[in-house]
């Protein structure tokens, strides 16, 4: 979010009072005085896109809003944390989960697997959807030497499209297909490793979830069908 | 809108936009491989590889599935099967509901039944002419009788064509009281107002004429035979806001009113209404055509926005809103086909005309589209506050003398309504009040005898198919509550389904970015609502029983 | 329903369950070993198993947690079975020296030969010592050659890779205990000409601004290198910048991908670089595009610049350099307009016969618009190895001490003489470039190799060949066998990257300190201790109880480092010259009043013809370089699962017009020859590349380019012409 004038916003987060520049989004504001709202597709490093709708808050209007992409304005007054808006959270991370695989990727290896953080903090149990990850049908791609591809696990954050774009500018990664068959595909839908990717690795440590993790990188070249080292 | 342009262009040339097709024009454009590929994979309109000779594309919504029966796809996808050189697949509506079941043939659209689609399929038929009617019809909010009499709002006000001039435009459109009419019902007046104040140049103005909405087709109509008001406030608009450009974004499947609109384009050009110095007056503007590579959400107006801009069609998050933030980050204007269509009339005759035509306190005219169990399926311009009951005696009534049992007002994101509701005045906020919506003005009447949930869930599954997939509620939402209710239909339903839909309806309402999202199951909670005993038997399993 | 989820939902969550399950992995603050970005990173290892398991970007000040395919996935050749881990003492039958691998001239067909040294080819020749009886015979023949023949007749290359505390070491070891100044490190092969033209101009090699001040740029010209495979995450920094607005000038003979996103790219001729930057001084002076006060108050020797630029029109460049004169007006237009400009370079400015005039013309396109000292300007030569500007601000320069200060300085000889204790030499001591041709005479006898791998990584290395046979006593301390090994007579096992604290300068002028995840294996020893046991041993006393005290020695000698330590350092470092760590950062930007040479020094180059040209024996202009994947002589990247397996083999790019002539496709095995060498390997044909012109990595040694490269040298850098030799291309029957 870029400051535009300079000029101050008071509002109210969670009856907390919050002082901010003018053009600092919702959830800026609330990270400032402690209030943590949950994340998927945000990241403070990347421009924020609103589309894992978990940061959603009540600022008393028709729908709620996307706390990572709306700006504060004067006097809003935000729920944050109350039983309506979590219940919202939770309704979000059931669908997403009701398509994860069983077993997470990321989870495995670096224990950081955000989808399922959330799942533990809103105390999930029970899946009342379908489940979709049971015929495993978006499939996975290991043609990348370094960075293996679970499309399952995919939650279509965007996050690795901006890593590629925007920090990287590298430019490979987009979603292609539309609606619920909507997913990441390199170039133009070519196995990553036969893509222009250069292996820098920034969507894989930016994904929060098993989508995208890192391969182990010895004993590489024998899976891959070459020389034993 | 270049590189959509050039890949539909290629397309043609090629038959498809092939991989080398777009590694060459990834070369010749210098973009990267990746932003070819999103727009490829998202707009319908665009193949990998060529395809046969015949692409027979059959609608599957709501009138279609009334008229030509819930299997008609499939029973032409299983007589075409295995013709060498044809290939069918299903479509979203296609906007000819009144000539339902409709299909489109390469583009052109054919009506009929099952034997009729395929002789045309086959060739046995000839397909039937695409050119816009020679005909048009005299419709009540023309004020101009003949070709010569046209321009005349625009006459009046461009010259002095002042901020006076502006303000004077301004009032008259407030006191209309006109509404946007695309669905959205956002006053007119005041949008046209922002839009001039707000800082930023160039602006745009833009008409989403990407009408996609089942149920709908009014906005055809007008495109074809009342082009010239269109473009005429199209005009005045550019003239109110500073803007020097407008684009009207069709839905491509309206391939002959397209050429209606673009030889209208270029009358006035050659009358003076358009292009440089306008009628003598310091005003300079003009109009193009662009074509959808398709899609329902394209009418979503930041989503139509993004395509303009060569991006996937997908709705940006709201504030900042188009009269400050639009086309290119700009202030830009954009109103539908029908909104448009009527200022002319406005200014001509004034805004107490225009209140006059209206039914006691309502105000002016609306174009209804009427489909479904009518005798007379077509567009009928109506005065505000005309009931649906006598909506449905102009449009000949139920069909096979039965009685009406529900109606859906206002397209597909709008409640049904039972037959108890007949007399509600065709009103924004009478409509809301009686538990619906005006919508888009797109009237499906249901007979006795309709499986009213069947056909709801039909509306479900078009917001299914049409979710750009950009946001979680939506995306996975629709599908999800889909797949729970045919499991319901099935005979395996969901313990707690209704509670469950009800909190899943809840949070796309809530959570989603735009309306497609927000309503996605908006009609299969009315008919729970409103049609328990069509509903809950089926939904819950023979263990509950209406009380 | 999933079953996982219960068992997820009792868990701790996070690198507190990796935690609460494998307590052996740790979390290991430190740095990249390989480019001169100096990426900040967190190494995550397994302490019981001594492997590293991934690493992950930190918010560093040069990389902000973004990292390439090197830093994220190229950690594992620490971990290479073939790491040295004993020393070795050539055997008494193995003389007289020569290579001992076959540098595979039957490198066509599907089999790839010796990417890596064959360890049981060269093995044999070596027996395995204990460290007494190796340390020992390193300082008793150095000794013997030092007392008979002098210190002159020894040398000491030092590692722009090792810690700047290694490097003080080092440079005090060669300068006190063998008493010579001939030391030096691999600048001289890649910024030696930059650096002089600097020292030259205005007193200092380091960059005066830091890449990611490109932000502030609204024009910078990266001319002659290739960020995007070279300093990939300084590129993404630079390709923000030309995102939101900066405007690039890319000027390269070999189209780098980063001018994807240039205002302007040129392609000039090879070798007409003076040409090209006189010809846009020329426009700027006529069309008044410069800064005169600036001028006026900060810089010399104007005039003289202006009389020669004044030979270089458009049209006369334009024939020189076969760009059209319209191009180069609108790029002097382009930079002389610009409120703020900046200039970053590489080696293709450097590495030339003529790469110090090719670096003072860029020094005087900053200095006559007054591009210095202010957001978004200045000079940034950017440093290739992690720490190769640190290596030459510890002072391993045959010219100067720690801190560019100059070795033939009676005042300075005489404080280093007061602060290490004994006479030192004031004679200027010889550059690596001249050592091989010195050993080849017979004048240096013995030498110290401490990291580097000349055989592949210097000019005619056939030559090189020579000249390390010829050596009476050569000592190689290093993690692998090189090639260059292969010619030694005592093998130091040592310390890598991931096994050490040290300090490293990287191309910002940040100081970071890269810390330890591994342990060394075997009995391999950390390479600042060997280099103490080595002076202790010949008599000269190197005691320091930690690395933290050898780099307040250091430290202390100089003006830019003496206010950091290890401690005030921390975990992210600091930029010098750093006034007050306690308060600051340091500086970013420096020179905004004066110059450490006070005014600015103009020195007007004319062009000059390469030294090579092109025959008809000899038709093509050959540019040797480097890729994304590899790091110079390979011994790391070639030992990396990852980066070998995305990379694994030589090529040489040819452009489709001279692939057609020559009846080349896509895949086919090539024979390239110049007048020193020849080698095979497989042609990739892309039109990136100049006509008439070819392009070969420097990596392979089963194809090494610098069998074919040109030792000819640049008169006041002495930085070999890698950039343009002349070759022959034949397709391989």
């Amino acid at each position: 979010m870029e400051t535009t004038t300079g000029k101050l916003i008071k509002l109210t987060i969670d009856g907390k009072p919050a002082l901010v520049p003018e053009g600092t989004s919702i959830w800026d504001a609330a990270r400032n005085i402690g209030i943590d709202i949950p994340v998927l597709c945000h990241s403070p490093r990347m421009r924020p896109v609103g589309v894992c709708r978990m940061c959603v808050v009540d600022i008393g209007q028709r729908v709620m809003a996307a706390s990572c992409v709306r700006p504060c304005e004067e006097g809003m007054n935000v729920d944050a944390s109350s039983a309506r808006v979590e219940k919202h959270r939770k309704m979000l991370a059931l669908l997403l989960l009701s398509d994860y695989p069983q077993n997470s990727a990321r989870e495995a290896k670096t224990g950081d697997d955000q989808l399922l953080a959330l799942a533990r903090k809103f105390a999930i149990g029970r899946i009342p959807l379908p489940d979709g990850a049971a015929e495993g049908a978006r499939g996975s791609d290991m043609s990348s030497p370094v960075i293996a591809v679970d499309h399952q696990a995919c939650i279509l954050c965007d996050r690795c499209i901006r890593g590629c774009d925007e920090l990287q500018h590298n430019n490979v990664i987009t979603r292609t297909g539309k609606g619920y068959a909507a997913r990441i595909a390199f170039d133009l839908n070519n196995p990553m490793g036969e893509s222009t990717c250069v292996a820098c690795g920034e969507c894989m440590a930016v994904c929060p979830t098993g989508a995208l993790t890192n391969k182990p990188v010895t004993n590489m070249r024998a899976a891959m069908g070459g020389q034993p080292d | 809108m270049k590189l959509l342009t050039k890949m539909m262009h290629l397309q043609e040339q090629h038959g498809a936009v092939t991989d080398a097709v777009l590694r060459e024009m990834s070369k010749a454009e210098s973009v990267p491989l990746y932003r070819l590929e999103g727009l490829r994979g998202f707009y319908p309109v665009f193949r990998v590889t060529p395809g046969r000779r015949m692409r027979v594309q059959v609608c599957r919504d709501i009138v279609c599935m009334m008229k030509g029966g819930p299997q008609f796809c499939s029973k032409v996808k299983s007589v075409l099967a295995g013709v060498s050189g044809v290939e069918v697949e299903e479509v979203s509506c296609v906007g000819r509901c009144d000539t339902a079941p409709a299909a489109t043939i390469n583009e052109i659209p054919v009506s009929g039944s099952v034997e009729t689609i395929t002789a045309y399929a086959t060739g046995e038929k000839p397909l039937p002419s695409n050119e816009p009617t020679a005909t048009p019809r005299r419709w009540p909010t023309d004020p101009y009788s003949n070709a010569k009499d046209r321009y005349g709002a625009l006459k009046k006000f461009l010259k002095p064509g002042d901020d006076r001039q502006r303000d004077e435009v301004i009032r008259i459109l407030k006191e209309a009281d006109l509404r946007g009419l695309g669905g959205a019902a956002f006053p007119t007046g005041m949008k046209w107002d922002l839009t001039r104040k707000a800082s930023g140049a160039p602006k745009y103005v833009v008409c989403n004429a990407d009408e996609s909405e089942p149920g709908t087709f009014k906005d055809r109509v007008i495109l074809e035979e009342l082009p010239y008001l269109l473009i005429e406030a199209m005009v005045l608009a550019g003239w109110m806001i500073g803007a020097k450009q407008g684009i009207i974004y069709i839905r491509h499947e309206y391939a002959k009113e397209r050429k209606a609109l673009q030889q209208a384009i270029e009358n006035d050009r050659r009358a003076g209404a358009l292009g440089r110095n306008i009628f003598g007056s310091d005003v300079d503007f003009d109009l193009q055509i662009f074509v959808s590579p398709g899609g329902y959400i394209l009418g979503e107006e930041t989503a139509l926005l993004e395509a303009l801009e060569d991006k996937r069609g997908e709705p940006r998050n709201k504030p900042p809103f188009p009269v400050s933030h639009g086309l290119w980050g700009k202030p830009t204007l954009i109103n539908n086909v029908e909104t448009f269509a009527a200022i002319p009339i406005i200014l001509e005759r004034g805004a107490a005309w225009w209140a006059a035509q209206g039914k006691g306190n309502y105000k002016g005219l609306k174009y209804m589209c009427v489909s479904g169990d009518v005798a007379k399926p077509g567009v009928y311009c109506v005065p505000w506050g005309t009931t649906v009951d006598e909506l449905l005696t102009l449009s000949g009534g139920i069909t096979d003398g039965k009685a009406l049992y529900a109606f859906s007002p206002g397209g597909a994101s709008t409640n049904f309504l039972p037959a108890s509701k007949r007399n509600t005045a065709l009103d924004f906020k009478a409509m809301q009040e009686a538990g619906s919506g005006l919508g888009t003005g797109a009237m499906v009447f249901m007979a006795a005898g309709r499986d009213v949930l069947e056909l709801a869930i039909s509306e479900v599954k078009f917001f299914r198919n049409e979710s750009c997939g950009k946001c979680v509620p939506c995306r996975v939402g629709s599908h999800k509550a889909v797949d729970l209710v045919e499991a319901a239909l099935a005979g395996k339903p969901q313990p707690d389904l209704i509670p469950l839909l009800q909190e899943l309806n809840s949070t796309l309402a809530q959570t989603s970015i735009c309306g497609l999202g927000q309503v996605a199951l908006a009609p299969l909670m009315s008919v729970i609502d409103h049609f328990p005993d069509d509903a809950l038997p089926r939904l819950q399993g023979s263990a509950a029983r209406s009380n | 329903m999933k079953a996982y989820l219960f068992e997820v939902v009792k868990s701790a969550s996070g690198s507190a369950a990796v935690a609460q399950k494998n307590p052996q992995v740790k979390e290991i603050d430190s740095l990249c070993p390989y480019c001169g970005v100096g990426c900040a990173l967190t190494i995550i290892v397994d302490q019981e198993k001594n492997r590293i398991l991934y690493t992950r970007g930190r918010d560093g000040a040069a990389n902000a947690q973004r990292l390439c395919v090197k830093g994220r996935y190229g950690f594992d050749y620490a971990m290479h079975e073939q790491r040295l881990t004993t020393p070795l003492i050539r055997k008494a039958g193995s003389y007289p020296k020569g290579p001992l691998s076959a540098l595979a001239k039957e490198s066509a067909g599907k089999h790839k030969p010796g990417g890596r040294v064959d360890y049981n080819e060269i093995l044999p020749h070596f027996r395995e010592a204990g460290w007494d009886e190796a340390l020992d015979l390193v300082a008793a023949r150095l000794k013997q050659i030092r007392d008979t023949h002098g210190g002159d007749a020894l040398a000491g290359f030092g590692s722009a890779k090792g810690s700047n505390e290694e490097a003080y070491l080092f440079q005090k070891l060669v300068r006190a205990v063998f008493g010579t100044n001939n030391v030096d490190h691999c600048t001289r092969l890649c910024h030696a000409s930059s650096v002089a033209a600097l020292l030259e101009g205005i007193g200092s090699g380091a960059v005066t601004n830091v890449v990611r001040d490109v932000a502030n740029a609204d024009v910078a010209m990266v001319t002659g290198c290739n960020p995007t495979e070279n300093h990939p995450v300084a590129a993404t920094f630079i390709k923000d910048a030309a995102v939101n607005g900066t405007k690039l000038i890319v000027i390269n003979p070999r189209r780098p991908q980063i001018a994807d996103f240039a205002e302007m790219y040129l392609q000039p001729k090879p070798g007409s670089d003076v040409a090209l930057y006189n010809g846009m001084m020329n426009v700027m002076i006529a069309e008044d595009l410069i800064d005169r006060e600036f001028i006026a108050a900060r810089v010399d020797g104007f005039d003289a610049l202006t009389k020669v630029v004044a030979e270089y029109t458009p049209d006369r460049v334009a024939k020189l350099t076969g760009l059209p004169a319209e191009d180069i007006i609108r790029a002097g237009r382009l930079f002389g307009s610009a409120k703020a400009a900046m200039i970053f370079w590489g080696m293709g400015i450097s590495q030339h016969t003529f790469g110090t005039d090719n670096a003072r013309c860029l020094i005087a396109l900053a200095m006559i618009t007054g591009n210095v000292g202010r957001p978004g300007t200045g000079l940034h030569p950017l440093r290739g190895q992690n720490n190769v500007q640190g290596a030459s601000d510890a002072g391993l320069i045959p010219m100067v001490y720690p801190d560019y200060q100059s070795v033939k300085d009676p005042k300075i000889q005489a404080k280093f003489e007061k602060y290490w204790g004994v006479k030192l030499s004031p004679k200027v001591g010889l550059t690596v470039t001249e050592i091989i041709g010195a050993a080849l005479k017979g004048s240096i006898k013995g030498m110290y190799m401490l990291g580097e791998n000349p055989f592949l990584s210097d000019p005619d290395i056939n030559k090189v060949r020579k000249a390390l046979s010829a050596l009476e006593f050569l000592v190689v301390q290093d993690i692998f066998l090189t090639e260059t090994a292969e010619f030694a007579d005592v093998i130091l096992p040592a310390s890598s990257f991931m096994e050490k604290t040290g300090t490293y300068t990287n191309t910002d002028r940040r100081v970071q300190i890269g810390r330890p995840a591994l342990k060394m294996p075997g009995a391999a020893r950390q390479d600042w201790e060997l280099i103490c046991e080595i002076g202790n041993r010949m008599g000269y006393p190197m005691k320091y109880n930690s690395v933290e005290e050898v780099f307040d020695e250091f430290a202390a000698c100089t003006n830019e480092y003496k206010t950091l330590s290890h401690r005030n350092l921390g975990a992210y470092g600091k930029w010098y010259p750093c006034a007050d760590p306690a308060t600051s950062e340091g500086e970013r930007i420096v020179f905004g009043e004066t110059f450490p040479s006070g005014k600015a020094k103009l020195v007007p180059a004319q062009v000059t013809e390469p030294d090579e040209l092109p025959t008809e024996e000899y038709p093509f202009v050959l540019n040797t370089g480097r890729v994304l994947e590899h790091w110079h002589t390979g011994s790391m990247t070639r030992r990396s699962q990852a980066l070998d397996t995305i990379e694994p083999e030589a090529f040489v790019e040819v452009h489709p017009h001279d692939a057609a002539g020559l009846g080349l496709h896509e895949g086919d095995w090539v024979d390239v020859k110049s007048r020193r060498g020849e080698i095979t390997l497989k042609a990739r044909v892309h039109d990136r590349t100049t006509p008439g012109s070819v392009f070969i990595p420097m990596h392979f040694r089963e194809a090494a380019a610098n069998v074919l490269t040109n030792p000819a040298i640049d008169p006041i850098g002495k930085i070999p012409t890698y950039k343009f030799c002349a070759v022959r291309l034949t397709k391989h029957v």
